[in-house]
């Protein structure tokens, strides 16, 4: 029966079914934004203090390495806001916080920022304001 | 044609997409799902299954009650399931998967 099976298998219609969450599953947290832009100062304080004469080639590997993950987790802490900013919060919330297009908007422009450069000022400005809308998001948390 | 084919083998292959059930089966993995083993038998506890919703979801069944199947996906903190959308009828239930 099985080595039938396993014959006819090949042949069989082929279809998807979904594993995944992408319908909206009501399950929001600004958690791993915060951990993204943390990341990114990690990497701007470790690109700062590479050797700036001398490099070997672990330097320069480091380097590398250093900067693909700044850029990464730039990038996914662009993902994570733009997560919260179109799918958790409603119009609803901005009657609290009136204010809350601008941030985020700011927010995700910060994350572009941080990708074009090295730059420790961004980097804090950045956890800043994810900071913010996590402080926003537990605001509407504690409201429900 | 193919969705002819599709709709009445009794067999089919699925492509599982997504991670909700991780680690039972992983994004892109490729099952088995007999559409006819519950015309003879009921569904079980722990089964798994694909599901008629908005989309062809697959699940696991967690709790049966009557004709009503609370199916969850294995990853449970992603996985949009019956904690979201409520319990489903046996009759959305397309049918049960093996691993290949």
């Amino acid at each position: 029966m099985k080595k039938l099976l396993s014959q006819i298998i090949p042949f069989l219609p082929t279809q998807i079914a979904f594993a995944h969450c992408d319908v909206p599953c009501g399950i929001y947290d600004p958690k791993p934004a915060q951990m993204a832009a943390a990341t990114v100062l990690k990497m701007v304080e470790k690109i700062e203090a590479l050797p700036k004469e001398k490099q070997t080639i672990d330097d320069m590997n480091n380097f590398v390495r250093m900067v693909w993950t700044k850029e990464e987790h730039a990038r996914k802490c662009k993902e994570e806001i733009l997560i919260l900013w179109t799918d958790y919060f409603k119009d609803e919330h901005l009657k609290n916080f009136p204010n809350l297009h601008n941030i985020f908007w700011k927010a995700a422009k910060l994350c572009s920022e941080n990708k074009q450069h090295v730059s420790k000022e961004a980097a804090l400005q950045l956890i800043k304001a994810v900071d913010e809308i996590a402080d926003i998001f537990a605001k509407t948390k504690a409201a429900k | 044609m193919n969705k002819l084919f599709t709709r009445f083998s009794p067999f089919i292959k699925v492509i599982v997409y997504g991670n909700s059930m991780h680690p039972t089966f992983k994004n892109g993995e490729i099952v088995l799902v007999n559409k006819l083993v519950y015309r003879f038998t009921k569904p079980k506890l722990n089964d798994i299954v694909v599901v008629k919703n908005s989309l062809d979801l697959i699940k696991r069944i967690k709790k049966i009650n009557g004709k009503s199947y609370f199916v969850v996906g294995d990853n449970l903190k992603f996985s949009t399931d019956s904690r979201h959308f409520g319990w489903i009828s046996k009759s959305q239930i397309i049918g049960k998967v093996y691993k290949l």
